[in-house]
């Protein structure tokens, strides 16, 4: 049974390789001047038969893993991605498929160009580093693109921080220039043929990776929307081995290479009320500055992050609710409009992510409008302040986030305007019941003798 | 504490969602607003309404009592105050009334202190001494009989119900007088049943070999008691509390706590201000219409004086007599004056107005009349009676006045900052904020192992606890001390002797305050000598002249002793502080607390490393390394 279906999957393969789409050259961009590795894949396709519909980006396995985010557009229009299918290869190797479906049926040539974003593929290597050592970071991948299609030509460029190369694999042709490397052109590759390179480089870039973040988005109907997100964020780039000396620390501002002193969180201009705490209390070391579009909200960590160095904090502010709900008029639903992610200066890492979407007691109907899948969804309900049901909170998770994910998103619910009635009434109630209680209490005589 | 956890369980039923934290840190002002209403509660009972009210406010404010109140102050002392007046208020209302009913009441917030702080040796002491001196004075009453055997038996059964106390109240020298009491409760009505029943004459020799009976009985169980260790002798907080000089030559743990020295005047002036000059004038009230009650608040009031005499802490639990007692000078002296104005105005206004139907015999007669109902013979008003009295309504006007803007700016100035965040002036008037423990109590809980255990002197015990969450060696609890001396003994000793006790113990890190480049004076350096010295209660071969300069001096410059230069303590702060610039026109390594430059610039470290200082190098933080794998180092041979 096993065996068919294997063999049927085999046969669709085949059927989709043997389509008319064909590659005529490839190059590849890999940008790893920040955390992350940025590839962008120009392929010119070539299609000499009847009209194809869509064109499948194979990955490998180990890839397919680190993938935080992709895109791609034909001929400068977007395309619709369908969600990635593992299957194997002739030779049994297993890769990620994603299809590609064109806007319009593709006759002729056109440009397919591919962004994709991977997290977590810089080693640093060696592993640990002093105070004033400079960080280096590996980086392996394959000189081929990895592909279902023949590619008759192709090249990767691959952008560096520095121009400070400690070492490169030699897969000839091949070109050191600056901070630049470029391998290529190859020629006549054929399907699933992966070579591997290692580039050895200097790179001060802190690897920041929020291994933890919970973002919570409370909305009261008397007129505030509440942000909190709790950080567990880790420097993981080369750790600092040794001693940390303060002294060393504050002579040389220039020699800690990665440490990180700051992060900067870009906040809408109408947030207000900011807060940014942990465990122990308030954190002092936090400043403002606001532009003409968004403020720009400084959060120090207690201590200076080194490599290796962990710390936890959250932070949080308000806003008016006019600014992020909305009310759809066909639907008769309220709709909540707010990003997934917060915007930051720095390039951050999210390994998992969720958000809590509060809305107030007696909402339902909830519905999540995400602009990319979610990983895991469903409702939960909290209770706190003057409830008694409880409110209803939709939940999601995803992981593996980049920059690229800070996206608006929806949540659609249903509310009665009486609703919002609810918490005063039943202060009303409790006063009023607390006091006639005294009243009565006070008027009682529980003596047995008569006075 | 479980008083916190009930109120977070409570709010939580209730779908309060408040954080525990939050709880904490308002329930010492929540408890203090419940111990200005039991104040107002206990002088009501002593004396009247008005005097309850003037109490109340007066406790509101005081800032011997704020320093333990103010939110945040999460400190047994905080429920203790409310529960020590309430427990007061109750056994006066027993006394009063001679009720079962209160006197119960009375064991159970006597049951509620004994959980709450280690003072309620001062009710247990007081109660039975107010009793005593009752019965002395020929006061005896068959309520006092009924409220102090009901408060003893029932209080004493249910403080036994601690874990902490246990079989103390029957075993220790402190509960012993409560017993003694009791026991002589007992034989005075015993002998009063007798007396009714026998003639005078054999009574006398009935009274007399009773008396000898007993009495002897007593010291026999006494001693016997004390011989075989049922009876513990008194502990060493108790002598230091009775004799003031007794901690400083004996317990140098007790001495070294700035809370345990002797008040100094000022600091009497500084949390109790007005109060000072009103207590005796409100004694002296008391003692001209003595009452019951009245003598508990003259035994209270002047036994706590003594005790905050000893011990600054102890200010604590003379700040709400103190009110009490300032309140009822304050409101007798008032309302004797106030009745002066108000007898005077009634005729002056009638001579004021000649057209009034008033006339002024008429008007005598009212105020005679006003006189007689006060219970007072009719004094005869004397010229300028009436501008005496409004004198001494302004004065004291003015005095309450003063007190309240003292407190006010006592509150503000001394007992609203948080400790552990410290607050200076900059060059340019900016404020700097220096929050360097809690950056070195997040880093140590961000970034050591779960498991670590963390060597600092005792005093920073509870924070590195709560805030780092570590296992400690040392904290403020110091029952016993001498795991403390341990710690004492590896701070000051060399570092080789330093790393074997700290191996010993199992020390991950060691954590050291270092003032000397901000400035900040409370620091390990400064507290260095009392680590010696309780050291070197537990270890005699430290001796405290080892570390002083040949001159006889504590000083840390290149005059000071050998040892000094290189204990662990020294090393730890000055580790690389030698090449620091700290004050222009200095040479570098100048400490700007001892104002010198320091000894030993070079100092290495074999067996520690530094893996953390903080930004203005108030908290500096060690790891203790391994032994080595092989070496010439005395840790490691032996190892």
């Amino acid at each position: 049974m096993k065996k068919g279906l294997f063999f049927l999957t085999f046969i669709l393969l085949f059927l989709y390789v043997s389509c008319d789409v064909q590659i005529s050259s490839v190059t590849r961009n890999i940008d790893l001047s920040s955390q992350l590795a940025r590839h962008t894949i120009t392929i010119n396709l070539q299609n000499s038969g009847s009209a194809a519909s869509s064109f499948d980006l194979s990955l490998e396995a180990s890839a397919a893993q680190r993938l935080s985010y992709i895109t791609a557009t034909l001929d400068g229009t977007l395309t619709n991605i369908s969600a990635g299918a593992a299957r194997n290869s002739p030779r049994g190797e297993g890769h990620v498929v994603y299809t590609i479906n064109f806007p319009r049926p593709l006759q002729g040539s056109a440009a397919l160009v591919a962004n994709l974003v991977f997290t977590h593929s810089l080693e640093p290597y060696p592993a640990t580093v002093s105070q004033d050592e400079n960080q280096f970071l590996r980086y392996t991948d394959s000189v081929y693109l990895y592909s279902s299609y023949k590619i008759p030509t192709q090249t990767t460029t691959i952008k560096l921080a520095s121009s400070k190369v400690e070492s490169h694999t030699d897969v000839p042709p091949v070109r050191v220039r600056g901070s630049s490397v470029t391998y290529g052109p190859y020629t006549d590759i054929p399907t699933f043929t992966s070579k591997p390179f290692t580039l050895h480089f200097l790179s001060n870039k802190a690897l920041l990776t929020v291994t933890k973040l919970v973002r919570e988005i409370e909305i009261s109907h008397w007129g505030n929307v509440a942000v909190e997100e709790t950080y567990n964020l880790e420097h993981s780039g080369a750790k600092l081995t040794g001693h940390f000396s303060r002294y060393d620390y504050q002579r040389n501002q220039q020699g800690a290479q990665t440490v990180v002193r700051s992060i900067h969180q870009i906040l809408p201009l109408y947030a207000q009320d900011l807060y940014y705490r942990d465990d122990i209390g308030n954190i002092s070391t936090s400043h403002i500055t606001a532009n003409n579009r968004s403020l720009i909200l400084e959060l120090i960590p207690r201590f200076p992050l080194f490599g290796g160095w962990k710390t936890e904090f959250y932070m949080g502010y308000n806003a008016r609710l006019n600014t992020a709900l909305g009310y759809e008029y066909n639907s008769g639903k309220y709709v909540l409009n707010i990003t997934v992610l917060p915007q930051y200066e720095e390039e951050l890492v999210y390994d998992d992510v969720e958000v809590r979407v509060i809305v107030p007691e007696g909402a339902s109907g909830l519905e999540l409008r995400a602009p990319f899948a979610v990983d895991a969804q469903n409702i939960d309900k909290r209770l706190t302040y003057l409830d008694t049901s409880g409110r209803p909170v939709l939940v999601f998770n995803k992981r593996n986030m980049v920059s690229d994910h800070v996206q608006y998103f929806q949540v659609a619910y249903s509310f009665t305007s009486t609703s919002v009635f609810h918490e005063p009434i039943l202060l009303i109630a409790s006063y009023f019941a607390f006091f006639l209680i005294i009243i009565v209490g006070v008027r009682l005589s529980l003596r047995i003798e008569s006075n | 504490m479980w008083t916190a956890a009930l109120v977070h369980s409570v709010l939580h039923y209730f779908n309060i969602t408040v954080a525990i934290r939050n709880v904490c840190v308002l329930l010492a002002p929540f408890f203090a607003s419940n111990t200005a209403i039991a104040t107002y509660l206990f002088t009501r009972e002593v004396t009247d309404n008005g005097t309850g009210l003037v109490a109340a406010a007066m406790i509101a404010v005081a800032p011997g009592y704020i320093s333990r109140s103010v939110a945040g102050s999460y400190d047994n002392e905080g429920i203790a105050i409310f529960a020590l007046i309430f427990t007061f208020f109750t056994w006066v209302r027993a006394l009063g009334t001679g009720s079962l009913f209160w006197s119960g009441l009375c064991s159970l917030a006597y049951f509620y202190m004994v959980s709450a702080w280690g003072g309620y040796i001062f009710i247990i002491n007081l109660i039975p001494l107010h009793a005593l001196v009752l019965l002395l004075s020929g006061r005896y009453s068959n309520r006092l009989y009924v409220s102090y055997c009901t408060f003893y038996v029932l209080g004493t059964i249910l403080s036994m119900q601690i874990r902490f106390v246990g079989f103390q109240p029957v075993q220790s020298s402190e509960h012993m007088a409560a017993l003694g009491v009791f026991g002589l409760l007992q034989i005075y009505v015993f002998v009063n049943w007798v007396r009714t029943l026998v003639p005078p004459q054999s009574f006398r020799i009935v009274f007399r070999t009773a008396l000898i009976a007993s009495v002897s009985a007593l010291t026999v169980v006494g001693v016997l008691g004390t011989y075989l260790g049922y009876i513990s002798p008194w502990t060493g907080r108790f002598y230091a509390l009775l004799d003031p000089t007794y901690a400083k030559d004996h317990i140098p743990i007790i001495a070294s706590v700035s809370e345990h020295q002797p008040t100094t005047w000022a600091s009497f002036f500084f949390d109790l201000h007005a109060l000072c000059f009103l207590f005796p004038a409100g004694l002296f009230f008391c003692f001209r219409k003595l009452t019951d009650l009245n003598i508990f608040v003259i035994i209270y009031g002047i036994m706590s004086v003594y005790f905050a005499g000893v011990m600054v802490r102890l200010m604590l639990v003379l700040a709400p007599i103190a009110c009490v007692i300032g309140a009822i000078a304050i409101s007798t002296t008032l309302r004797t004056y106030m009745k002066q104005i108000r007898r005077a105005r009634p005729a002056s206004n009638a001579s004021a107005s000649a057209t009034a139907n008033l006339s002024r015999p008429a008007a005598a007669k009212r105020a005679a009349r006003v006189a007689q109902n006060s219970g007072k013979p009719i004094e005869t008003t004397h010229e300028g009676q009436e501008q005496v009295g409004y004198v001494v309504v302004a004065g004291i006007t003015l005095l309450l006045v003063f007190y309240i803007l003292h407190c006010t700016w006592v509150t503000s100035e001394a007992y609203s900052s948080p400790s552990i965040v410290l607050a200076a002036r900059g060059m340019d008037g900016g404020k700097i904020i220096f929050d360097d423990f809690r950056e070195a109590y997040y880093w140590l809980r961000q970034n050591t192992a779960e498991d670590a255990k963390v060597m600092s002197w005792w005093d920073y015990g509870y924070q590195i606890a709560a805030m780092a969450n570590r296992t400690i060696l040392v904290d403020n609890n110091t029952w016993n001390n001498t795991h403390i001396a341990q710690v004492g003994k590896a701070m000051s000793a060399y570092e080789d002797v330093a790393y074997e006790v700290m191996r010993k113990l199992d020390v991950d890190y060691v954590l050291v305050l270092f003032g000397g480049l901000t400035g900040y004076s409370s620091d390990d350096i400064n507290k260095f000598l009392w680590m010696v010295r309780i050291g070197g209660s537990c270890d005699s071969s430290i001796k405290e002249q080892d570390y002083y300069s040949k001159e006889g001096q504590y000083v840390v410059d290149g005059t000071a002793s050998h040892k000094m230069l290189n204990c662990l303590m020294y090393k730890m702060c000055y580790y690389r502080f030698g090449k620091v610039f700290t004050e222009h026109g200095k040479p570098p390594g100048y400490d700007r607390v001892r104002n010198c430059e320091i000894g030993n610039k070079n100092v290495e470290l074999e067996h520690l490393e530094e893996v953390y200082t903080t930004e203005h190098w108030l908290v500096r933080i060690y790891k203790v390394l391994p032994p080595m794998n092989r070496g010439t180092s005395p840790a490691s041979t032996r190892a």
